[in-house]
């Protein structure tokens, strides 16, 4: 017997190791989502080649997003079919289906205006399962089914395992989601263009604030997910900062691996440099389900109080909305907030927004910043073929590259170093048990591509 | 020091809830069962069902009490129906079949639970009055963490009770030591296995149920939580309740001395630790050649 359970003890051992390589790219879903039901085109096929691509985009923005005005009759020639590869199902599914949500919203728009070029547009979806195999995979199933341009991604290092093939088979990719610096400088392609701000832009927003808005700060704290972008990102930011304003300094850092489950001591570990609720700030470099675990452990503790600003890098309000009432005061340094931007496009969009279903278990009262790239990124592959006249990748990738466009957040246009030279947006949220969904944001305020993109 | 002590010793009780009836399973049934995470998430799905879904606001302590026993014994519901649909067949497979049956079974309630709660993170209020923190030894401890102690002591109690002091537990540790002997002297040993296999599944509820104020509920918590749960079962020895005890508090003690003392141990510790202990005494820290230690 004693043999016996040590076999079953080298067994689970062994067993661990797989499950811990599993649990990194678990499937727990089908390998394919089908997009929401989409709108056919209203048969008003105003939409034709060429025109003032400004104009337009806003006109088609202006138009409701409703599949009650589907006819599809006003299209002329085959669909178009725009390839959405992102993470649908597993620990950041959520990041995905939020962006697929933007896409969505403006095939929809366009459709209901006679598509683009005649052509009704349709997304082919597919779960990459943030799997830089899945990605290859699906990347030669686009090439091989003839879709050329591509869009959705919420990890770069995805992105990376995909830029070989879309030079090799000449596609291109408008990334939704992604924000590693890398993308658009050290591993720069002529084939990605990236929608969301990069790391490096929200970090030159926080030092830039930090110099300003909040200058009473003296030290920054810092806790970041215990990768290389977290190192990388939070190095970058003590060294902006020590430019920015040289009054202050970094002080206590807690790197949390991806797969904690126990927070305390990291939080036990900042607590330790006794923050002074006056001058001491928390860059807050975490997202997604370990950044509401974080915060649900520095609860008791009273982490957040300990700081006069919390600066959310890239976190978002899916974070305010799962600690509702708990939630604490920060300020989300990210790309795009629903009432930071008065124009017909932003509330086009924002009024298809509220017309979907809610999201499973995400209380907003806006759509979410990743719904705004899913839905910019379209919007960029749209009037950039519009403005070609053509869907061939040479033609939208010129075009991609020399157009303006309105967006939600006005007229934007690519960066040389192919991201889009939008503002990053700084906004507040924070519990509230008075609020309808437990947390209220406000305040919202743009720094713009001439201050991050600064060389 | 005495704040890191504190933490990993309230760490280490909330996953010794999870090891515990993970370990009891195996003491009586001799089998690996991976989907034990799988009935962690659930309670802390349930929980957040019964309270949370439509009112993140805050939450009552009564009502959480009665959540988190509702959730850890509609749990206990579950794995009876799991045990007698699926694990009664699994019992008959070798080891490795059987350690990857469970394991697709893990993958398949992790899939349900992304149909039915999707995705986004989740979470659940600290109940009123369990959301702050108190001033021990001149170290902050939060209050729910100290509730989770008594809990874990409670259960190790109760479970040691259970299993020494009673006709229930006399009959487990029977099956667990020669189920066959017990099959001819006229126990009903399915019976056994069943009831034995529920409070297992109770345990993981509850630990679940109980962990929701501190973690942000996704489908994938359950295979996060099973990782640690396993190692912690395994270097306290297979079927050992007390070792188990000692393992999670060891381990959670141990995780949170090398995050303040040495970062780039943290997280890596406990499977150092646990090979260590492998390579040592393979048989655990605390063992009984037959059945449950």
């Amino acid at each position: 017997m004693k043999k016996h359970r040590t076999t079953f003890a080298a067994l689970a051992a062994c067993s661990l190791v797989i499950a811990a390589c599993s649990s990194a790219g678990t499937s727990t879903g089908s390998s394919s989502t089908a997009p929401p039901s989409q709108s056919q085109g209203s048969g008003s096929s105003s939409a034709g080649g060429g025109g003032e691509t400004s104009a337009s985009s806003a006109s088609q923005a202006s138009t409701e997003s409703s599949g009650s005005t589907a006819s599809g009759s006003g299209f002329t020639g085959e669909p178009l079919k725009i390839g959405f590869l992102d993470t649908m199902t597993g620990a950041n599914g959520n990041v995905g289906q939020l962006a697929l949500q933007g896409a969505q919203i403006a095939v929809d728009q366009w459709n209901a205006q006679g598509g683009v070029l005649g052509r009704k547009i349709e997304l082919e979806v597919k779960d990459e399962e943030l799997s830089p195999d899945k990605t290859v995979q699906h990347m030669r199933e686009f090439a091989s089914e003839g879709i050329n341009l591509v869009t959705g991604f919420t990890s770069s290092a995805d992105v990376l395992a995909a830029k070989p093939l879309a030079e090799q088979n000449n596609q291109l990719i408008v990334t939704a989601g992604t924000t590693d610096t890398s993308l658009t400088t050290t591993q720069h392609s002529k084939n990605v263009y990236e929608v969301a701000a990069n790391v490096h832009m929200m970090n030159v927003a926080a030092a830039h604030l930090a110099a300003t808005e909040w200058k009473d700060t003296k030290v920054w704290d810092g806790v970041a997910y215990d990768y290389l972008t977290g190192h990388d990102a939070w190095n970058e930011f003590g060294k902006l900062l020590a430019t920015a304003n040289p009054n202050a300094k970094t002080g206590k850092t807690a790197f949390v691996p991806f797969t904690a489950t126990q927070d305390t001591p990291f939080i036990n570990s900042l607590l330790a440099g006794n923050p002074d609720p006056q001058s001491s700030a928390l860059y807050f470099f975490l997202f997604g389900g370990g950044a509401v675990q974080f915060a649900k452990q520095a609860h008791p503790l009273d982490l957040f109080k300990q700081y006069k600003v919390v600066a959310g890098i890239g976190a978002g309000e899916e974070f305010s909305s799962a600690l509702g009432a708990e939630g604490p005061h920060i300020y989300y340094v990210h790309d795009y907030f629903y009432q930071g931007y008065d124009n017909p496009v932003n509330q086009a969009f924002i009024d298809a927004w509220k017309k979907l279903p809610p999201f499973q278990g995400l209380n907003l009262y806006g759509p979410h910043e990743w719904t705004y790239e899913g839905y910019t990124a379209m919007l960029a592959y749209l009037n950039a073929i519009k403005t070609a006249g053509s869907t061939e990748t040479d033609a939208v990738r010129t075009a991609l590259s020399s157009i303006e466009f309105d967006s939600p957040m006005g007229k934007v246009k690519f960066d040389p170093s192919n991201i889009l030279a939008a503002p990053v947006t700084v906004w507040q949220c924070q519990g509230d048990s008075t609020a309808q969904f437990g947390y209220k944001c406000f305040g919202a305020e743009s720094v713009g591509p001439d201050v991050t993109l600064a060389k | 020091m005495l704040g890191s002590v504190f933490a990993g010793i309230g760490d280490g009780f909330l996953l010794f809830l999870i090891a515990s009836g993970l370990t009891l399973i195996f003491g009586v049934m001799r089998i690996l069962n991976f989907s034990h995470g799988g009935y962690f998430m659930l309670g802390g799905y349930f929980v957040y069902q019964a309270v949370a879904s439509g009112s993140p606001i805050s939450l009552p302590l009564p009502l959480f009490v009665l959540a988190v026993v509702g959730g850890a014994l509609a749990v206990g519901v579950v794995g009876i129906a799991t045990e007698r649909l699926i694990f009664r067949k699994i019992y008959r497979l070798s080891d490795i079949a059987s350690l990857l049956g469970t394991f697709g079974l893990l993958l398949v309630i992790e899939g349900v639970a992304e149909i039915i709660w999707g995705v986004n993170p989740m979470s659940v209020p600290f109940p009123t009055a369990l959301g702050r923190s108190i001033v021990v030894g001149g170290v902050r401890v939060g209050t729910y963490s100290i509730v989770l102690i008594a809990v874990g002591i409670v259960v190790a109690v109760g479970l040691w009770a259970l299993l020494w002091r009673t006709a229930f537990g006399e009959r487990a540790r029977a099956v667990a030591e020669d189920r066959y002997v017990c099959e001819l002297a006229g126990v009903n040993t399915a019976l056994v296995s069943t009831s034995v296999f529920a409070l297992g599944t109770v345990l993981a509820g509850l630990g679940g149920a109980l962990a929701t104020p501190l973690i942000a509920l996704t489908p994938d918590v359950a295979t996060a939580f099973i990782i640690e749960a396993f190692a912690i079962v395994i270097v306290g020895g297979l079927g050992s309740i007390s070792g188990a005890m000692i393992a999670a508090i060891g381990f959670g003690v141990a995780d949170s001395l090398a995050i303040t003392y040495y970062p780039p141990l943290s997280g890596v510790i406990f499977f150092i630790l646990m090979f260590v202990v492998l390579l040592v005494r393979p048989q655990g820290l605390v063992s009984n050649a037959r059945g449950l230690a």
